[in-house]
């Protein structure tokens, strides 16, 4: 399936502010704050660098991490026949 | 800022560990007296930080919910060390027990967003730290001559030590990140309680109890280190600065 240009990423975007609006509001604006300020980046950005989001959480939550990068790989895996959101969800866990 | 933090901390409990003591050698009077303005200060100062923590951290989410259960068993405890003061025992236990409850609850509500990495087997272990204070308190109270009061004292160490569970694995799952610190400072805060309420325990079963006591120091630390915890929490989550480009994607919202 093609991928209509900005919709990708918006669906990125929208299930990492989910994930992270589900643990509070603090964590989901701390996240991007950190992620603009370390990698000057916005949650859509993470579609090409899922690496950015996983450094941020990890540095905020340490080893918890990987329930947040779980929830989000849980939300996104019915579309993961896409070859990006595949290729974000397997970037998340490397 | 962490440093501030740390500094605060090691000049608070000094300065508490110094006030108590001498007060203590001087006059029991005294002791209580300044036992009583320190703890009114502590709670007070915890109880308004964690309301700045409930703005700070927002209502949403579980971490929203978990942190207004914080405030609300610091609340009670607020309001059962002000009901100790007036005598109220039985009415301050109420409120007492009813602190440890929310607490449990803001625990759980807490890691909940990290269940999927909680195994029964971090539990099983995190859970043995409360065996070693079981044993404690079984081998100092007396079966003997038990009675209803001394019941309810030696059940506070053991319900401080439960509440170390938590704590225990929120670390566990929180080793190398910036949460860290908040979580380390809850679980010494409630560690110390457990001393001083086993302290407390003792020191009432041998009718050397009074208020003022030494065995206060770890009691009012307690809430000090709390302090600190709320602090580190409030400092992670600085306030949102509206200039930075990152608020802009709210428009997606």
């Amino acid at each position: 399936m093609e991928d209509i240009p900005g919709v990708t990423g918006a669906l990125i975007s929208v299930t990492i502010s989910q994930s992270l609006y589900a643990i509070s509001k603090a964590v989901h604006d701390e996240v991007g704050n950190a992620l603009y300020k370390k990698y000057n980046c916005y949650f859509h950005d993470c579609l090409d660098h899922p690496e950015y989001l996983v450094d941020i959480i990890q540095q905020i939550f340490g080893d918890g991490y990987i329930s947040i990068i779980h929830n989000i790989n849980k939300k996104l895996e019915e579309f993961s026949y896409q070859k990006p959101i595949n290729e974000f969800l397997l970037g998340l866990y490397k | 800022m962490k440093t501030n933090l740390n500094i605060f901390l090691i000049f608070s409990l000094l300065a508490i560990f110094c006030i108590i003591t001498i007060s203590n050698i001087i006059n029991y009077s005294y002791a209580e007296f300044f036992s009583n303005v320190i703890n009114l200060g502590a709670t007070s100062s915890l109880l308004g930080l964690c309301i700045v923590n409930n703005f700070r951290v927002g209502m949403h989410g579980g971490h929203g919910a978990a942190w207004i259960l914080f405030t609300l068993s610091i609340a009670t405890w607020f309001i059962a060390e002000r009901m100790w003061e007036l005598n109220m025992l039985t009415h301050a236990d109420l409120f007492w027990f009813s602190g440890y409850v929310f607490y449990f609850i803001f625990g759980i509500m807490y890691l909940k967003p990290f269940a999927h990495q909680i195994s029964k087997q971090i539990i099983v272990i995190s859970s043995l730290v409360v065996v070693p204070i079981f044993i404690a308190v079984f081998f100092t109270i007396e079966w003997q001559s038990i009675s209803h009061t001394d019941m309810i004292i030696a059940s506070y160490p053991l319900v401080d030590a439960i509440m170390l569970i938590p704590s225990i694995i929120g670390l566990t799952l929180f080793f190398k990140g910036r949460v860290r610190f908040s979580w380390t400072l809850l679980l010494i805060g409630m560690t110390m309680f457990v001393m001083a309420d086993y302290g407390f325990m003792y020191f009432d079963s041998i009718e050397e109890y009074y208020p003022g006591h030494i065995v206060d120091v770890p009691y009012i630390w307690a809430y000090v280190i709390f302090i600190g915890g709320i602090l580190a929490n409030i400092n992670l989550f600085q306030k949102r600065d509206k200039n930075k480009r990152f608020n802009d994607q709210n428009l997606m919202k």
